[in-house]
């Protein structure tokens, strides 16, 4: 059985993230809001939350989303 | 016989349609649900602190305070010839409270606890309830909202002077402290002026601009050529060699920190952020070192005018961004020790303002009970990200009587530059 491909998405970690690791989500599913810009960011696929870490460096959230087989993304 | 075929036929659709019915219903029991999931708030967590064998339940490092006793008030009439501006980044009540319970117990104080003079500080930036470090900063360090992400600057672009700029045109010396890199949020609104906290390489070249006296912190990422390995910079300067032609000692150890002398000292002990581990300098050393830097130059020179120094627990937030207590206990004990250096230094000075808040709260951190027998504080965190409870902020000295009551962040820059006659502030940077 192959793994599923999986891709990171980031958002700014000024307000908490929309979802949590184990979360099925659907592609354009919120996963967080940039106060800054008014941005939110969502879900270029459809999938699964992996993990979400914070990094501290750079102030975001890194969300690695497990992609379901045969979904195309950016 | 019809009757009973008919009967059967009966019988037997019932339980397919029943078959069929109970399939469908687990089918879609099991089926992954594509609704969107509740945000993962409220994490209730048993913060167990028992185990000594655990290095996270190691505080051994830090000094509790002898006395529960308040340090004395200082009387207003005293000149303010020093500011020490502390700021624990994320540092919430619930935070300064869970460190309180775990280093000292109920009836015990931090030594921050002991400062006579508290206030209660409200932190909202221009386009958001939820400020983030940059606006936080700028409101903290130049006394006027911004947007969230911006550094130094009105949401229109105006720079805005910071409290440290403006005590350096005074002739005031003036110093930062941060265990971030030194071009992370924080440090970055009290010396440069930038329309996004990313901008980390222009953050450098600013605060080298500005001639801070003293900077003791992470980050050589940001001040070294893009050549370089893990530069964070896209062009060929070099700002280390810069500030070397530009008068200022360079240090990477704690040994070499200890031994700097001078007007102008650069330490950056990491390529990013501390790792606020040996061999590092600590933040209490870094704090002591900077307060004897900036005190010996005054000394030196023929008009001893103070200084400023902001001094940062940087990763106090970091630690609530994780949800993480041991971490959240760790960095707030390591900022504590830092405000017993200043305030060691203030209490004999007795010239020195020493000021400790917050930029904003991280975690939405609350304690429900404790068992403290089995060594265990039940907690719960809300968010992952800010909130936007207002902070605690505690002062010593000359000065301290005015920072009392419920106010904005905006607010704590201006009464500085109130008492060192700074007029107008806040003002354009020309």
């Amino acid at each position: 059985m192959t793994q599923s491909p999986s891709i990171e998405v980031v958002v700014d970690a000024t307000l908490a993230t929309t979802v949590a690791a184990g979360d099925h989500i659907t592609k354009g599913q919120p996963l967080g809001h940039d106060p800054d810009s008014g941005h939110t960011t969502t879900s270029p696929t459809n999938g699964t939350i992996e993990s979400i870490t914070f990094d501290a460096n750079n102030h975001l959230f890194r969300i690695r989303i497990q992609t379901k087989h045969g979904q195309s993304h950016p | 016989m019809r009757y009973q075929s008919t009967h059967g036929r009966i019988v037997l659709s019932v339980i397919l349609a029943a078959t069929w019915l109970t399939s469908f219903v687990q089918a879609a029991s099991t089926k992954p649900t594509t609704q969107p999931q509740r945000p993962p708030t409220l994490r209730p967590m048993a913060f167990d602190y028992g185990d000594p064998a655990s290095s996270v339940n190691d505080i051994s490092f830090y000094v509790p305070p002898d006395s529960t006793k308040p340090y004395p008030m200082v009387s207003p009439s005293r000149e303010t010839t020093n500011v020490i501006f502390m700021i624990g980044d994320g540092m919430g009540v619930a935070q300064v409270m869970l460190t309180r319970l775990r280093a000292t117990g109920r009836a015990g104080r931090l030594h921050m606890e002991r400062m006579p003079c508290v206030g209660l500080v409200n932190t909202c930036s221009a386009n958001a309830l939820v400020t983030d470090s940059a606006a936080a900063g700028t409101a903290l360090a130049c006394g006027t909202k911004t947007h969230n992400g911006m550094l130094g600057m009105k949401p229109n672009g105006d720079r805005f002077i910071s409290i440290l700029e403006a005590a350096a045109k005074k002739g005031r010396r003036t110093g930062l402290v941060a265990t971030s890199a030194i071009a992370h949020a924080t440090p970055a609104a009290f010396s440069s002026h930038v329309e996004a906290r990313k901008m980390g390489a222009a953050i450098a070249e600013q605060q080298l601009a500005n001639r801070v006296n003293v900077m003791l912190a992470g980050g050589k990422a940001e001040w070294i050529p893009q050549s370089q390995e893990e530069s964070r910079r896209e062009d060929d300067r070099n700002l280390l060699a810069e500030a070397q032609q530009a008068g200022y000692l360079f240090v990477d150890t704690k040994e070499k920190m200890f031994a700097a002398m001078g007007d102008y000292v650069l330490g950056l002990f990491q390529i990013n952020a501390l790792t606020t581990q040996e061999p590092e300098p600590t933040l209490a050393e870094m704090t002591q070192k900077a307060i004897q830097l900036l005190d010996e130059g005054c000394h030196r020179s023929d008009a001893d005018k103070g200084f400023f120094l902001m001094v940062e627990g940087s990763q106090i937030d970091w630690a609530c961004h994780a949800n993480d207590p041991h971490k959240c206990v760790r960095q707030t004990l390591l900022f504590d020790q830092a405000v017993k250096a200043a305030l060691d230094f203030a209490m004999k000075d007795m010239n020195t303002l020493v000021i400790v808040t917050a930029d904003h709260e991280t975690g939405g951190l609350t304690i429900n009970g404790a068992n403290f027998r089995k060594k265990r504080i039940n907690i719960v965190w809300t968010s992952k990200g800010h909130t936007a409870l207002p902070v605690p902020l505690y002062a010593f000295g000359p000065g301290s009587t005015e920072l009392c009551g419920v106010y904005d962040n905006t607010q704590i820059a201006k009464r500085i530059a109130k008492r060192w006659a700074i007029n107008p502030f806040p003002r354009k940077l020309k």
